[in-house]
């Protein structure tokens, strides 16, 4: 992950904290990443990593077995998979470094693992079986704790690399 | 085969929206169009007669490679809490509003 800091580009890796992350100012979100060319193992890496995190999401999904939510059954597995995944990015967000290991890892792993399409038709199968309570339920619950596990992951490995960063010798 | 098909749709699906992440100026835009779009092809998916393996292939692992939870999430931890709340907003209403209608068509 890439933020802009003044005129010149830093790695989230170099000493990232809340406040020293630049913002974009029309939209609140930093701008994009640096204008580097495209290095072509970085969507190779996308591939495969979604692949896998896909397939991980279907084994939970077969595994898990909780119904269709067309049948009113709530979603745990979508629910838990994409709440694992917002974990895991706040530590892989700040720890990986590379973009290559970021494509893998963020884009590939957890963006093919979790899924907002699902969660939306899953919704909208739960408020067509006459359960809006659920549908309601089960949106909020994605969203609350989904940035609630990724606020905690990032609070604590903002920590852990801060305390590293002043242990190590300069 | 089947197994073979998911796996090609889900790489598909991923690359494509690190394209759109990649090209596209704003992440935060990328990341709600890619949801945007992913919900409405899965909600329409449903509204035609396919086959269990094809909403598998296409709705499973191609739409629900190519949108993302973890990002969006990512993009609401990191942005101005008015702007996140704003974000949340439109993309459960942009998501769910999608897929609705294309599932009722």
């Amino acid at each position: 992950m890439w933020f802009v800091e003044g005129e010149s580009w830093v790695r989230a890796d170099a000493g990232l904290t809340g406040t020293s992350w630049s913002i974009c100012d029309r939209c609140g979100v930093d701008l994009d990443r640096p204008p580097t060319p495209i290095d072509w193992r970085e969507p190779a890496a996308v591939a495969v990593g979604s692949a896998i995190g896909a397939g991980g999401r279907w084994a939970v999904a077969r595994g898990l077995d909780v119904g269709a939510a067309a049948s009113g059954a709530f979603p745990w597995h979508t629910l838990g998979v994409n709440v694992l995944g917002c974990l895991v990015i706040g530590i892989a967000a700040i720890r990986v470094a590379t973009r290559v290991a970021s494509g893998f890892v963020v884009t590939g792993l957890l963006g093919g693992f979790t899924t907002m399409s699902a969660v939306a038709v899953e919704a909208n199968d739960l408020a067509d079986a006459d359960r809006l309570d659920l549908a309601a339920l089960y949106v909020l619950a994605s969203v609350v704790a989904g940035v609630a596990a990724t606020w905690v992951a990032t609070t604590f490995t903002e920590r852990a690399t801060a305390s590293e960063g002043s242990a190590s010798p300069s | 085969m089947t197994a073979l098909a998911f796996v090609l749709a889900a790489a598909v699906g991923g690359v494509a929206r690190w394209a759109a992440t990649t090209w596209w100026h704003c992440t935060w835009q990328a990341v709600l169009g890619v949801n945007v779009v992913g919900s409405a092809l899965f909600g329409w998916l449903l509204a035609t007669d396919a086959s269990p393996t094809t909403v598998t292939v296409v709705g499973t692992a191609f739409a629900g490679s190519f949108t993302t939870f973890s990002s969006f999430v990512w993009e609401v931890r990191r942005s101005r809490p008015g702007f996140a709340l704003a974000y949340v907003a439109l993309t459960l209403v942009g998501c769910l509003g999608v897929a609705s209608i294309a599932a009722s068509t």
